[in-house]
């Protein structure tokens, strides 16, 4: 891995991350210049991961280029994530996995934790919750910044640090929903630009759970409400979670079959 | 034949295991009377306990409106239908058979070893609850029972129920002096704290038998599909070493909840909260008795509510309990004790091991005999004026 290497994956994560948040004049600028797409491509390919490079590709092009087009993608921005059109992808870590907001508060704190320990804070303008997709990329961009800079200081303990960091994070983390959001998007878009992009942010953090040797646990498939066989042909309305119980039926399977009362105390029974 | 004496059912019963009493034994009193339903104790062990992957039907602590409500779904009438009819002495002994009993097996043939194959408690009355039934916590939820009610139904102050009703029912684990969980599992990974009586399941020996799980008729064992173990409220043992109450007993805003220690009626002490509520005003009564299992969590009957409902629930002594706790609430003064200690309930994080009642306030001490908690006989009160000069304002509420 070459110092180079780090700053293109910072890169990828950076512009992803701005891509994927909503539509603003930095990124209206970016697409309109073609600065974009010329950075994409040239991190996707320095990075020498054929998929990856296909995949970098197509996002470009399918990328708005005239303010016009960058226009319509706001709106169509705005109808797959955005609250304003009603929205239906989530761009939140906690929705793809078991359980709630309320019962998640664990999961909340833990990516905190990563952000403070590297001394990062929300910017003040900013109330984005902290399992926010863009937030987790623009982190690890931070993380892959980071690396390539303490490998040119030649601090190689500084360098462990962070590339441990990245590993834990990519597994505890954004390694865990990727994959489920990237189908979302497959599965409920229709727009090529983020279709496009989301498959390329999947590759990219397979390859650096890849590189940093993290195993991450993918989330299941979403469980149906526990209603849903209940009410028949409902498709909208029939879920009657309130959002702060975990209704979620468990699944089942994998069981295996499995003189005094006995006793112990605090290391165990007897 | 292993016989065990269960004073909740005033004789000697068939048990799996011999009688073993632990040194102490983690207990509480829940006064029913005050209970909101507001969630919050079912949301402090959520989120302290159970919020992992495969735990996400879980709810060591629940509060369920009866009769309609339960969680899991039917817990209560499907354990009581298993038993049949079964009938109380007028002498407020239990003649019908526990479900230690009812399939007539003698334990003394059991063959208790660690052996998974060999299911030794299967013989325990019980059913394992669906995954369906995990998955409705609040299912009945302030669904009324009775009779049909007009805007203008007045009930006087002194009319016995109210005629139409229901009530909540927070549940956590009884931590049983018999717990059918420890008796059921093969494997022994079930067992009680000698300590403190709590009961827990060692995840490192539960093979996932969900035996527990099918004999607690509480509903309170509980299989995680994501761990391969079977889990339950721990007690929150790591407060309770500490000395302070667990979470959702301290969390409670109706402050229905006095943690402490509960002994057997020979051994009781009176200045002590939980046995002076259970065997002294006998104002607590436990849940389901009849199982006998010894559930260590005692409830304050709710007044409002028709007797023959109750009794089904808590046992003989129900009416007793109405009548006495009642009588505290009034302000009799023969009732003065409890009345002070029905003001000291949940005003504590720190369990409360001997009380007091002076003449102006009730306090209690932990274990080491420090005050923890002091509560006035008679909460002052003020008037304030109507109007409010300073900030040109009517105050709606003066007192
Ligand atoms: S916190 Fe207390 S008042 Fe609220 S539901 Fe639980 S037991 Fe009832
Ligand atoms: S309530 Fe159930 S889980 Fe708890 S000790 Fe009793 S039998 Fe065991
Ligand atoms: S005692 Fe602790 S573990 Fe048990 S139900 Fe209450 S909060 Fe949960």
């Amino acid at each position: 891995m070459t110092t180079e290497t780090h700053v293109h994956r910072a890169r990828l994560y950076k512009l992803a991350s701005l891509a994927f948040d909503r539509p603003d004049d930095e990124l209206e600028a970016a697409l309109v210049s073609g600065d974009f797409t010329t950075q994409l491509l040239e991190s996707a390919d320095a990075l020498a991961d054929d998929e990856l490079r296909d995949r970098a590709q197509k996002v470009a092009e399918t990328a708005p280029t005239d303010p016009a087009a960058v226009d319509e993608r706001y709106s169509d921005w705005a109808t797959l994530f955005g609250f304003e059109k009603g929205g239906e992808i989530q761009q939140y870590q906690i929705e793809y996995s078991p359980g709630t907001l309320v019962t998640s508060t664990d999961t909340l704190a833990d990516i905190s934790g990563f952000y403070k320990a590297f001394g990062l804070s929300l910017a003040a303008e900013n109330r984005e919750r902290a399992d926010h997709l863009c937030l987790q990329l623009e982190f690890l961009s931070h993380l892959a910044l980071q690396t390539a800079y303490l490998d040119l200081d030649g601090d190689e303990s500084g360098v462990d640090i962070v590339t441990n960091a990245q590993g834990d994070f990519l597994e505890d983390h954004l390694g865990r929903w990727i994959p489920r959001f990237n189908e979302t998007v497959q599965d409920e878009s229709h727009v090529a630009f983020y279709r496009a992009l989301a498959a390329l942010v999947e590759r990219l953090v397979e390859i650096d759970a890849d590189r940093f040797d993290a195993d991450p646990d993918v989330f299941a498939e979403t469980p149906p409400s526990p209603t849903e066989q209940f009410i028949n042909d409902d498709s909208d309305g029939g879920d009657f979670r309130c959002g702060t119980c975990g209704t979620t039926p468990s699944p089942t399977g994998d069981q295996e079959p499995a003189q005094q009362l006995p006793m112990g105390d605090r290391d165990g029974p007897y | 034949m292993a016989e065990v004496y269960n004073w909740q059912i005033g004789r000697e019963m068939e048990f799996p295991y011999a009688e073993s009493r632990p040194e102490k034994q983690w207990g509480a009193v829940f006064d029913i009377n005050k209970c909101i339903a507001c969630q919050t104790c079912t949301m402090s062990c959520k989120t302290t306990w159970t919020h992992g992957e495969g735990q996400e039907h879980m709810f060591w602590n629940n509060v369920e409106t009866k009769p309609y409500g339960g969680h899991p779904i039917g817990w209560d009438t499907e354990i009581l239908d298993r038993l049949g009819t079964q009938n109380w002495g007028s002498d407020g002994v239990y003649e019908g058979d526990t479900i230690f009993e009812t399939n007539d097996v003698d334990w003394d043939d059991m063959l208790i070893d660690d052996e998974l194959g060999n299911f030794h408690g299967e013989d325990i009355e019980g059913y394992r609850p669906d995954d369906q039934d995990w998955a409705h916590p609040n299912i009945g939820e302030d669904e009324p029972a009775g009779e049909s009610f007009e805007s203008d139904t007045h009930i006087a102050e002194e009319e016995e129920t109210h005629p139409m009703w229901f009530f909540y029912l927070p549940r956590v684990c009884n931590h049983c002096s018999f717990a059918a969980c420890a008796g059921g599992c093969p494997v022994q990974a079930a067992y009680k704290r000698n300590e403190d009586g709590i009961v827990l399941i060692d995840e490192d020996s539960c093979q996932a038998a969900q035996e527990c799980v099918r004999a607690c008729p509480y509903g309170k064992s509980v299989y995680n599909p994501a761990e391969s173990k079977s889990q339950k409220c721990v007690g929150c043992y790591p407060k309770v070493e500490q000395g302070m109450v667990p979470q959702c007993f301290e969390n409670c805003l109706g402050k229905i909840r006095q943690h402490g220690w509960v002994n057997p009626p020979e051994e009781a002490d009176p200045d002590n909260p939980i046995d002076f509520m259970v065997h002294e005003a006998e104002v607590a009564l436990p849940l389901y008795p009849q199982l006998g299992l010894e559930p260590n969590v005692y409830y304050v009957p709710p007044i409002n509510v028709p007797t023959d409902y109750l009794f089904q629930m808590f046992g003989p002594g129900v009416e007793e309990a109405k009548e006495t706790y009642k009588a505290a609430r009034r302000g009799d003064e023969e009732h003065r004790k409890l009345r002070g200690l029905l003001h000291l309930m949940g005003s504590t994080e720190w369990r409360i091991e001997q009380f007091e009642v002076t003449d102006e306030e009730a306090i209690g001490y932990d274990g080491s005999g420090s005050t923890v908690a002091r509560v006035p006989m008679e909460e002052p009160q003020y008037q304030r004026e109507h109007f409010d000069a300073q900030n040109n304002a009517y105050r709606l509420d003066v007192t």
